[in-house]
């Protein structure tokens, strides 16, 4: 097992506000490593610094693409670390309003090909594997909740990435929804692809991750398998609140 | 052989506009103001096609294109002028010159965002108006008025004041050229990056597009192209001063693709065709005393269009062609269905 990502002492300021606070973790390649935390917690802040969205105060974002090929990423303009192979959707979703679905979908595709045709190929493959394929001819502005997080999945997908970052890809949506997303989320590891998933539905995220590391007021407070997680006193902590926690103990 | 067929029928309203531009200048016999005005459609929607790259496809609106406009009239006149080289070569210049130009500009005006940009670029074409005003190798305040000379061939193009037919069909066929390389350029990986940009700078980041390169590839073919048509203007025209670089031009451009249908192929000729047929009618119904009431027209055109259908004439167009599918695709369903039923019943 090795890292396809290194995060060290990363540390983001908005002005007087420390949204991260000299984190530091690790990627392996070909698993599922789950972000998660309260509320402003940092979790989105760190996505846009490991993709190049921000530049962060201090701290270090390492990639490997192959083994012995090491690339420092940090603070790399967004656009040359997707070349690069990582990719990453919006907590917000951005869907491309005035584009198909398809197109969407197509507008990824294009990274690795300059053939309209092939770029098209491959996007109905990834339509399908989302599936997508019945909304292909929609606008993206007509599109559900569910769907347009979706097509922020599939999109990303298109560009081919070694590492996919997903940021709460599951947020609105329904049980079934849900459901699917994480079948999908499975079907990609087995595929060999490495993950890098911020959630919130705990029940979702839990099951399928290989690793988890939570984030408190910009500060790593743990990291482990999902049961460790679970069963860590300073989650429960800071996702409860520290009453709830304390008469917890008592009864 | 399909393969034509495919083309025809999934570009008819292209085929169908192109015979009316063949047709109709000959239906009218010689009627130089008939001939006139469809030269006037052809240049504007030409340029307009330019501008819709850009603006259209990449989101940027520019209030400046006449800076790239009158780059291209004012190098044929001068090429020709001064040095006699065929209009040809002239406008190959000027679209060079407009590129360079474009390129030099935007790489650093692509910084800035929405209406910032807008008025940086309307500050371009301000700046070339008052150096060409004053400027005495491209004729200063007087402007340059083109020249015959019988052994410069340069200007054989327009010349023949009282036959417009060949310089009209020269412009018509540079303005089908146009049109469809933009349609290529529309359904090129090229044109979904421009649109990815249009709908989200974040998103075309992510996906790995750098938008500032792919905004300056629209910016420079859009001055091409812009420039293209200010060559075949000043041929037609035959006088070039400073004012070509004015705010009032480059709104031209603007409107008449705004009218017609922004971010669309036929957007620029439909417009451009609607505000010359709307111009002549308001001429023959109230003749020289109402000239400025076709602007007052125009401009509130403009406003309905902008408030009621953002994408213009087109848009209403696309419209009415969608929901008739639906209903055609409704139509079809319920009548699967009603069969569906009935096989189910005789099974039985
Ligand atoms: N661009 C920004 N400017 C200022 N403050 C920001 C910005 N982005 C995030 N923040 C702040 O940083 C903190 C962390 O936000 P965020 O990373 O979005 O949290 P999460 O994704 O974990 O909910 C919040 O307090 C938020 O208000
Ligand atoms: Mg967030």
């Amino acid at each position: 097992m090795r890292n396809i990502i290194e995060i060290r002492n990363l540390t983001m300021k908005f002005g007087e506000l420390i949204a991260n606070e000299d984190v530091s973790f690790d990627i392996e390649h070909e698993h599922i490593v789950s972000l998660i935390g309260p509320n402003g917690a940092g979790k989105t802040t760190l996505f846009n610094c490991v993709t190049g969205f921000y530049k962060p105060c201090s701290g270090q974002v390492t990639y490997y693409p192959e083994e012995d090929n090491k690339i420092d990423i940090t603070g790399q303009p967004t656009h040359k670390i997707c070349k690069l192979g990582i990719t990453r959707t919006f907590q917000i979703v951005k869907t491309l309003s005035e584009m198909t679905v398809e197109q969407n979908v197509m507008a990824g595709a294009f990274l690795h090909t300059n053939r309209t045709s092939e770029a098209r190929e491959l996007a109905r493959h990834i339509l399908e594997q989302t599936g997508l394929t019945q909304k292909r001819d929609e606008l993206g502005r007509n599109l559900t909740v569910a769907e347009r997080k979706r097509v922020e999945i599939a999109r990303a997908l298109a560009t081919n990435p070694q590492v996919l970052m997903l940021d709460e890809c599951m947020a609105g949506l329904n049980q079934t929804e849900i459901k699917d997303v994480m079948n999908l989320i499975l079907k990609l590891k087995d595929s060999g692809q490495t993950l890098l998933i911020v959630e919130h539905i705990m029940e979702a995220i839990m099951p399928i991750s290989d690793k988890v590391v939570v984030l408190s007021s910009g500060k790593k407070i743990a990291e482990g398998s999902p049961q460790d997680i679970a069963n860590n006193d300073d989650v429960i902590k800071a996702y409860l609140g520290e009453k709830y926690h304390a008469k917890s103990k008592k009864s | 052989m399909v393969k034509i067929n495919k083309l025809f029928i999934e570009n008819s309203f292209a085929f169908v506009l192109l015979a009316l531009f063949i047709i109709v200048p000959l239906a009218v016999g010689e009627n130089a103001d008939i001939h006139n005005i469809i030269i006037y459609i052809l240049i504007y929607a030409l340029v307009g096609e330019g501008w819709n790259l850009i603006s259209g496809f990449t989101g940027q609106t520019s209030f400046g294109h006449a800076a790239y406009f009158g780059i291209g009239a004012y190098t044929v006149a001068v090429m020709g002028n001064k040095y006699d080289v065929v209009p040809w070569v002239g406008m190959l210049a000027g679209m060079l010159i407009a590129a360079a130009l474009a390129f030099l500009i935007n790489y650093q005006l692509f910084r800035l965002k929405g209406h910032y940009f807008a008025i940086a670029t309307l500050a371009v074409s301000e700046i070339l108006r008052t150096i060409f005003s004053v400027w005495p190798y491209v004729g200063g305040g007087d402007g340059i008025k083109i020249l015959f000379r019988p052994e410069n061939k340069a200007l054989w193009l327009a010349i023949d004041v009282r036959n417009r037919l060949p310089f009209l069909y020269i412009t018509l066929a540079l303005f089908v050229a146009v049109f469809v390389l933009c349609k290529m350029l529309e359904n090129s990986k090229m044109g979904y990056y421009w649109k990815a940009i249009r709908e989200s700078h974040e998103v075309a980041e992510a996906i790995g597009i750098n938008p500032q390169n792919y905004k300056v590839y629209a910016m420079m073919l859009s001055a091409a192209i812009a420039a293209v048509g200010g060559g075949l203007y000043v041929q037609f025209f035959k006088y070039i001063d400073s004012y070509v670089f004015s705010l009032d031009v480059s709104m031209i451009f603007v409107l008449v693709t705004v009218l017609g249908g922004i971010g669309n192929v036929y957007g620029p000729i439909i417009g451009s065709i609607i505000y010359y047929v709307l111009d002549l009618a308001m001429r023959r119904l109230l003749g020289g005393t109402a000239s400025g009431l076709n602007l007052i027209i125009f401009g509130i055109l403009i406003i309905v269009v902008v408030v009621y259908q953002p994408k213009g004439i087109m848009g209403i167009f696309d419209d009415i062609v969608n929901r008739r599918r639906l209903r055609k695709l409704k139509a079809s369903q319920a009548t699967t269905n009603a069969s569906s039923n009935q096989t189910g019943g005789d099974s039985k």
